[in-house]
């Protein structure tokens, strides 16, 4: 029995999986008791803590090199490259300059998108760095998952970034229920730990303005998953934390959207080249039992076929966002939200109209690991959609046929010179699109904190953006079969320099074959039809 | 029609299960193939693969023997293409077998094809059999080749799968004239009859290939 068979994490495998479970209880789910410190047990946080800001100084009294580690990751800078060292003729990436189809750009927005970052706050408009600065441990290393939900709710966040409709569907559960969290700072100090699935999912279940909006590929269920949901995270499966995959090298975590390495590995990878957060750095390139099977992996990538559906457990992810009539108010110029029967919402205020999809059924394309992405003020394609994170990939040896989720929005960009425009969408001013819901305002101070010329002159252009599916594995009995994509019309129609058997390619040899086979079949009955007749005549005379 | 015959040996014991043998996976590939190639659904893409691979490395089998067959045995011969006789079998089809004329040609242990059956056996094991054989195996270990110098030469699947489908197309014409052809002997039923029991009735003075065939010899 090889490693790399003894490592699918699929069902159905007997005593390999069980094993596999076993030695997992060992390494991965149960870290907690096998720690080598008790957090509760340190002095320094034995102390009644009045802010959060204490609880950093007192991490890293000990933990003296963590935030210089942390200063140098995407996770702190939100540029990539880091320091925005690009090669030339390279874009500075990263969510600082980048522009997305849901809430588009950072620019003037930075403190309230700074609810989801590392520090203490941001300033309230960023568009070079962020600068090193104390770093809030907690966000990350918070255990008892009380944390993020004070950061969120009483640091000022603005409560539209992670509920479309400002919580208002929420208001009266918090009534209902009233206060869920009530841990002191000093419990919640002492319960730090390794870093989880809700923790992660903090910030990135939830972006986009509501859970599983943004990734259809990560939403919360994934913290209890059932083995449906996600083979690898489900505790009935491989029971894997985010940071199982995504590994921390000096608090740098692997597989970065920048650094897509998944569609480009290939065979197994040696762990001296560090975390790689890839399919094959676990499993290999020929994992499956069925070699004409395994025979896909050259050109078809492991998610292609193993993340069958998307947003399939019972969270809808978002389809389209149209912001064009974000300015809208009800007739007594309030902020309104209007849902559908489930209770997502479909217009707000601020927001304007959104889509939602459950189990949706991904797009395909090839994939080398690297998408155009936009930066704020992008030129749009003025002839029809814009596409923000366009990819050149092709058939090229390298590249693979990857599952994407589609999303398509409608971004303001300034009609003479044809760029999109940032938004200026929080502030006590006027100006903040969520405050005064106009969108002159709002374009103008975004254009204006972003150093854009702005003619005043708007429009909205239909943009897409595709995301990588990586996440929520199907059990392998769920995985795309055979015939899904070996029949006319099959998922891989759209997909240009591959040749699929039974997908009805090269119809005309069908048609000319077909004709051959009807000629001769008609030859040989008229043949015989002649020989028929002329022997009747024969033997009547 | 002359009534003297004799029982002629025409098709030994293991050329019948040869033959038969291929006629099955031959159909069974054809029925699989079609399916594979997306024609029409029958018994689901997969499983349509498996028999279809499990077929072919059955006809190869099959086909490893059966050369060693006929270099052995030298049954080679009947399959050796000759002019002579090749007009007048096609004046026959065209022509003689409306009019009943009697046949032209009749089998011997010399020969026992017609020389244009030698002519359509010869293409079909020289020319269609490996074209179908060697497109499918290349098919079958498409990720083998594909990162060798036969891709530089510009060979594709798509090349190949294209080639393995005319030649499916081909063997299935092959059938159909074939099919209709053993209809064509003494009765509708002798030619058949000849591949089941192995010996077949023929003229014992109307034999003049097998004479011919003598005095070129000697």
């Amino acid at each position: 029995m090889t490693l790399s068979k003894m490592n699918k994490l699929l069902p159905g495998n007997g005593w390999q999986l069980l094993l596999f479970l076993a030695l997992l209880s060992f390494t991965g789910s149960g870290w907690a008791s096998n720690m080598t410190a008790d957090h509760s047990q340190f002095e320094s946080l034995q102390q009644p803590f009045q802010d959060v800001e204490d609880i950093n100084a007192a991490c890293v009294d000990c933990h003296n090199q963590a935030e210089a580690q942390l200063h140098d990751t995407v996770h702190w800078q939100w540029v990539y490259p880091l320091d925005g060292e690009a090669d030339d003729g390279q874009k500075t990436l990263g969510k600082l300059n980048v522009i997305n189809g849901y809430h588009p750009n950072v620019v003037s927005n930075a403190g309230d998108c700074g609810s989801c970052h590392i520090g203490y706050g941001l300033s309230s408009r960023v568009t070079d760095v962020i600068k090193e600065a104390e770093v809030d441990c907690l966000m990350c290393h918070d255990t008892s998952g009380e944390y993020f939900y004070n950061k969120f709710h009483q640091d000022g966040a603005e409560c539209t970034m992670c509920h479309d409709d400002a919580g208002e569907l929420n208001k009266s559960r918090v009534k209902e229920e009233g206060d869920r969290f009530t841990l002191e700072l000093t419990e919640i100090a002492q319960s730090v730990g390794a870093t989880s699935n809700a923790s992660c999912g903090s910030c990135h279940f939830y972006d986009g303005g509501a859970d599983g909006a943004k990734h259809g590929d990560l939403d919360s269920m994934l913290i209890n998953a059932e083995f449906e949901m996600d083979v690898h995270m489900s505790s009935d499966g491989a029971d894997l934390n985010c940071s199982d995959c995504h590994q921390s090298d000096t608090h740098k975590l692997a597989g970065s959207r920048y650094e897509a390495l998944s569609p480009i590995d290939d065979g197994g990878v040696s762990a001296l080249e560090g975390s790689r957060a890839t399919c094959v750095s676990c499993h290999d390139d020929r994992p499956m039992h069925d070699e004409k099977l395994n025979d896909h992996t050259d050109v078809v990538a492991c998610q292609a076929c193993h993340i069958p559906t998307y947003a399939r457990n019972g969270i809808a992810t978002k389809t389209s966002w149209d912001w064009t009539e974000a300015d809208k108010r009800d007739r007594q110029r309030r902020p309104m939200a209007n849902y559908d029967e489930n209770d997502r919402v479909i217009f707000a205020s601020g927001k304007g109209e959104m889509t939602y999809g459950e189990n949706l059924t991904p797009i395909y394309q090839w994939h080398d690991g690297e998408l155009d992405y936009a930066l704020v003020g992008q030129a749009i394609n003025p002839e029809g959609v814009t596409p923000l994170n366009p990819s050149d990939a092709k058939r090229d040896g390298q590249a693979k046929i990857f599952p994407f989720h589609q999303f398509n929005s409608k971004l303001p960009y300034d009609v003479e010179s044809e760029q999109l425009l940032p938004i200026n969408l929080v502030g006590r001013s006027r100006d903040a699109l969520w405050n005064g819901y106009d969108w002159d305002k709002a374009l103008k101070a975004g254009a204006r904190a972003a150093d854009m010329d702005f003619s005043g002159e708007f429009d909205f252009a239909e943009v897409t953006t595709i995301r990588a599916l990586n996440h929520t594995v199907a059990p392998k009995e769920q995985s795309v079969q055979c015939v899904d994509c070996h029949s006319k019309g099959g998922l891989m129609a759209s997909v240009p320099d591959v040749y699929v058997p039974g997908s009805g390619q090269h119809s005309w040899l069908d048609r000319f074959g077909g004709l051959a086979l009807l000629a001769t079949f008609a030859g040989v009955l008229l043949h015989g039809a002649l020989r028929w007749i002329f022997t009747i005549r024969r033997n009547r005379s | 029609m002359t009534d003297k015959t004799r029982r002629l040996v025409l098709f030994r014991g293991y050329e019948r299960f040869w033959h038969w043998s291929q006629a099955f996976l031959m159909i069974a590939m054809a029925v699989t193939g079609f399916e594979i190639r997306g024609t029409y659904s029958l018994f689901g893409f997969e499983t349509a693969i498996n028999l279809h691979v499990y077929s072919a490395w059955a006809l190869i089998v099959l086909w490893v023997f059966t050369i060693f067959w006929h270099l052995t045995t030298g049954e080679f011969r009947h399959y050796l293409p000759r002019t002579e006789g090749v007009v007048k079998q096609i004046e026959y089809y065209v022509r003689g077998i409306f009019l009943g004329d009697p046949a032209p040609f009749h089998p011997s242990e010399k020969a026992k094809h017609n020389p244009l059956q030698r002519l359509a056996y010869l293409s079909l094991k020289a020319f269609m059999i490996p074209l179908i054989w060697v497109t499918g195996l290349l098919y079958l270990f498409y990720n083998d080749w594909v990162t060798t110098w036969l891709v530089d030469l510009g060979l594709t699947l798509e090349i190949v799968a294209v080639l393995h489908v005319i030649a499916a197309f081909l063997m299935l014409l092959f059938l159909i004239a074939h099919l209709y052809l053993i209809t064509t002997g003494a009765t509708i039923g002798q030619h058949m009859k000849a591949m089941i029991t192995g010996w077949e009735d023929v003229p014992v003075d109307a034999h003049h290939d097998e004479q011919a065939e003598n005095s070129e010899k000697t």
